[in-house]
C-alpha cells in the first residue's frame, strides 16, 4: 500500500469512527452492570519482615461505560492496583472479578475484551510504526485495520517511521493505538499523556471521550489532576495502599475550603488598616503575602474587595479559587508531592 | 556474521573429526562425539542464544508488552524460542549429513531414537535457558551466568572428561544430567550401543530409550513448572 492511498484511507476512516461514536447511545439513566468488582485488594511484595503491604485492602466497582481515574501519590499502589485489575498479577489477598471472570485465572477469556496501556513502551525499535502496530495486531482475535487505528491516534504521517525516530510523545501514540486496536469494551489506561506536548494532551483527551461516549469503560490513572477532572466520571485518590477519598470530582472536592490569595503592599506595613471581617480565616506573612481559606468564597472575596477599595489598598496577584481536585490531592499528599509533578491548572 | 557462523559451523565441525577418524577412531568414537557435538550446537545455539534474548527483551520490555495482548504466557515465550530451535534443527541437521559419509558412519539404524533425544534436548534447552535468565540482569551479565550450566553440561555429554574416567558414583550422578540422555540417545539411534560402545540388543536398547527419554521429560516438566510460577517478566528495578 501506498503512503497516498493510506493516508486516503485514513481519513474515512476516521470519519467512520466519528460517526460511530455520535451514533451509539450513552446515557446515565438506567444503573448499568458491573465491570469490575474488587473486594478487599491486598498486594505484598517480598516475604517476612522484609515484605512490603503495596495495596493494604481497597474495594473498587466500576460499572459499564464509566471512566474511572485511579489517582495516588508515588508509591501509593496505583500500578500495584492496576496489574492485578489488569490480569498482569495475582493478589496477595482479596477478591478481583472482571466481567464475572478472574482476570489473573481466566486471562484467555478476559483479555479480548479488554486493551491495556501500560507505562513503558516495550516495542522493537527497529520496526516502523505501522510494522510495529500490524505485529501487534496479529496477536488479536479481532483486530481493527492498521491504518485506521493509526489515523485515530494521528500517527498516519508517521507509518513508515522507525520506532527509533519516534519522539516520546509519539510512541506514547503508539502505545495507545496497541491498547485499542482490538476494540476493546474495557480499557486501562495508565498515565497515557505523561510526555505528551499540551496540543497532543488535548487531542488524546478527545480521543478518550469519543472512546468514552462509544461505551467504553476506561480505567485511567494520571498525574495530572485537570485531566481526571475532565475525563473522570468516579475516581479514587489513593494513599499509602489505601483509598482515602472517592466519589466524582464534585463529592471529592465538597467539604474542601477555598481560597484567596493576594499580595498586599509592603512599603507602608504600617499604614495598612485592619484587614475586614471575613468568615474563613486568614494569615499572612512579613512580605504581605495574604492567605484566606474560606468555606464562602463569595462573601469573603467581597469583603476583601470592598475593604480594599474603601481602604484604597491595591491587591496585587489577586487569586480566588473554589477547592479543586488539586487542592484535595495536595492535603492527601502532605509535603510529599515533588514540585514537578504539581499540574499546571 | 550471524549467518556466516550458523552456516560454517556445521559445515565445518565435521572435519575436526577427520584426523581422529584417520587415525583409526573407532565408529562408536565418532558417534559419541557427534553426539557431544550435538549438545554443544545445542547449548550455543538454543541454551546461550535463548537466555541472551529473553534477557534482551526482558530489558527492552518487549516481553511485558506482548503479555498485555491476548497472547497467552506460554505462546509469547516459545513464540521466542522457535527461531533458535529451527537453526539448531537445520545446523545438526546439516552437520550428521555432512558428517555420516565423511566419517565413514554407517546411516542412523533407529532415526526415531535420534530424533527424540534432539527434539527433547532441544526443547529441555528452553525452560532452562528461562531459569537462567531469571538471575540474569543484562545481557552482558548472560556471559556469565550461562557458564555454570553450560560447564554442566558439557561434562555430562561427557566431552570434558570420558564417563569411564568418573567414580562410579560420580557417573551415576553425570548421568542425569540434560545432556547425558541427549548424548546416550544420539548414540543408541546411530548405532545402538552404549557409552561402553557394546552392542545392544533391540530390547536392551528400547529399555535405555524409555530411561533416557524419562530423564529428559523429568527436566522438562520440572523446567516447565519452575518457568510458569517463577519467571520474571520484568527487569529488576
Amino acid at each position: 500500500m501506498t503512503a497516498t492511498t493510506t493516508a486516503r484511507d485514513l481519513t474515512t476512516a476516521q470519519d467512520a469512527t466519528v460517526h460511530g461514536i455520535h451514533g451509539s447511545t450513552s446515557g446515565t439513566a438506567a444503573p448499568r452492570e458491573t465491570v469490575i468488582r474488587v473486594e478487599g485488594l491486598e498486594r505484598r511484595y517480598g516475604r517476612g519482615r522484609d515484605s512490603h503491604l503495596a495495596v493494604a485492602g481497597i474495594d473498587l466497582e466500576i460499572r459499564r461505560g464509566e471512566l474511572f481515574a485511579l489517582l495516588g501519590t508515588n508509591g501509593a499502589g496505583k500500578t500495584s492496583t492496576l496489574e492485578v485489575l489488569e490480569g498482569l498479577a495475582r493478589p496477595t489477598g482479596g477478591t478481583v472479578s472482571v466481567f464475572g471472570l478472574d482476570p489473573y485465572r481466566d486471562r484467555r477469556h478476559v483479555r479480548p475484551r479488554q486493551g491495556l496501556m501500560l507505562q513503558t513502551g516495550g516495542f522493537p525499535t527497529d520496526l516502523t510504526t505501522a510494522e510495529a502496530l500490524r505485529m501487534w495486531t496479529s496477536t488479536l482475535s479481532a483486530p481493527r485495520p492498521v491504518s485506521e487505528v493509526l489515523a485515530q491516534v494521528d500517527l498516519a504521517d508517521r507509518a513508515w517511521t522507525r520506532i527509533s525516530a519516534l519522539s516520546g510523545g509519539e510512541v506514547r501514540r503508539l502505545d495507545l493505538a496497541c491498547a485499542i486496536a482490538g476494540e476493546p469494551e474495557l480499557l486501562f489506561l495508565d498515565e497515557p499523556t505523561t510526555g505528551l506536548d499540551p496540543e497532543s494532551r488535548a487531542r488524546a483527551w478527545e480521543l478518550i471521550r469519543a472512546l468514552k461516549e462509544n461505551g467504553t469503560t476506561i480505567v485511567l490513572t494520571t498525574h495530572y489532576l485537570d485531566e481526571a477532572e475532565t475525563l473522570a466520571d468516579e475516581l479514587a485518590i489513593m494513599h499509602r495502599g489505601r483509598i482515602v477519598r472517592r466519589g466524582t470530582v464534585e463529592e471529592v472536592v465538597a467539604g474542601h475550603p477555598a481560597t484567596i490569595r493576594a499580595t498586599l503592599p509592603i512599603d507602608a506595613p504600617a499604614d495598612v488598616p485592619a484587614l475586614p471581617a471575613i468568615h474563613g480565616s486568614s494569615t499572612r506573612d512579613r512580605k504581605g503575602r495574604l492567605e484566606i481559606t474560606t468555606d464562602r468564597l463569595e462573601d469573603d472575596l467581597l469583603a476583601l474587595l470592598s475593604w480594599s477599595r474603601e481602604q484604597g489598598v491595591e491587591l496585587s496577584g489577586l487569586d480566588a479559587r473554589a477547592a479543586s481536585l488539586e487542592s484535595v490531592f495536595l492535603e492527601i499528599a502532605g509535603s510529599g508531592l515533588e514540585p514537578g509533578e504539581t499540574p499546571a491548572a | 556474521m550471524q549467518l556466516v557462523t550458523a552456516l560454517l559451523l556445521p559445515l565445518s565441525v565435521p572435519f575436526l573429526y577427520l584426523p581422529l577418524a584417520r587415525q583409526g577412531g573407532t565408529r562408536e568414537a565418532m558417534a559419541s562425539g557427534l553426539g557431544t557435538m550435538f549438545v554443544v550446537a545445542l547449548l550455543f545455539v538454543v541454551y546461550y542464544n535463548l537466555l541472551s534474548s529473553y534477557v534482551a527483551r526482558r530489558q527492552d520490555l518487549v516481553l511485558n508488552r506482548l503479555r498485555t495482548g491476548e497472547a497467552s504466557d506460554a505462546t509469547v515465550l516459545i513464540a521466542t524460542a522457535v527461531p533458535a530451535l529451527l537453526i539448531a534443527f537445520v545446523m545438526i541437521g546439516v552437520m550428521g549429513a555432512i558428517a555420516a559419509p565423511l566419517l565413514d558412519l554407517p546411516l542412523p539404524s533407529r532415526p526415531g531414537v535420534l530424533a527424540i533425544g534432539l527434539v527433547l534436548g532441544a526443547a529441555v534447552m528452553v525452560p532452562l535457558a528461562l531459569a537462567t535468565a531469571n538471575m540474569t540482569r543484562t545481557v552482558e551479565a548472560a556471559q556469565v551466568t550461562c557458564l555454570p550450566l553450560m560447564a554442566v553440561l558439557v561434562i555430562g555429554a561427557g566431552a570434558a572428561i570420558p564417563l569411564q574416567m568418573m567414580p562410579d558414583w560420580f557417573g551415576r550422578l553425570v548421568a542425569l544430567v540434560p545432556s547425558a540422555p541427549i548424548t546416550a540417545l544420539v548414540r543408541l539411534g546411530w548405532l545402538g550401543i552404549d557409552a561402553e560402545g557394546a552392542a545392544l540388543s533391540t530390547a536392551e536398547v528400547w529399555t535405555q530409550t524409555t530411561q533416557q527419554t524419562g530423564i529428559l521429560l523429568v527436566w522438562l516438566v520440572l523446567g516447565i513448572l519452575f518457568v510458569r510460577s517463577h519467571f520474571r517478566w520484568e527487569p529488576r528495578g
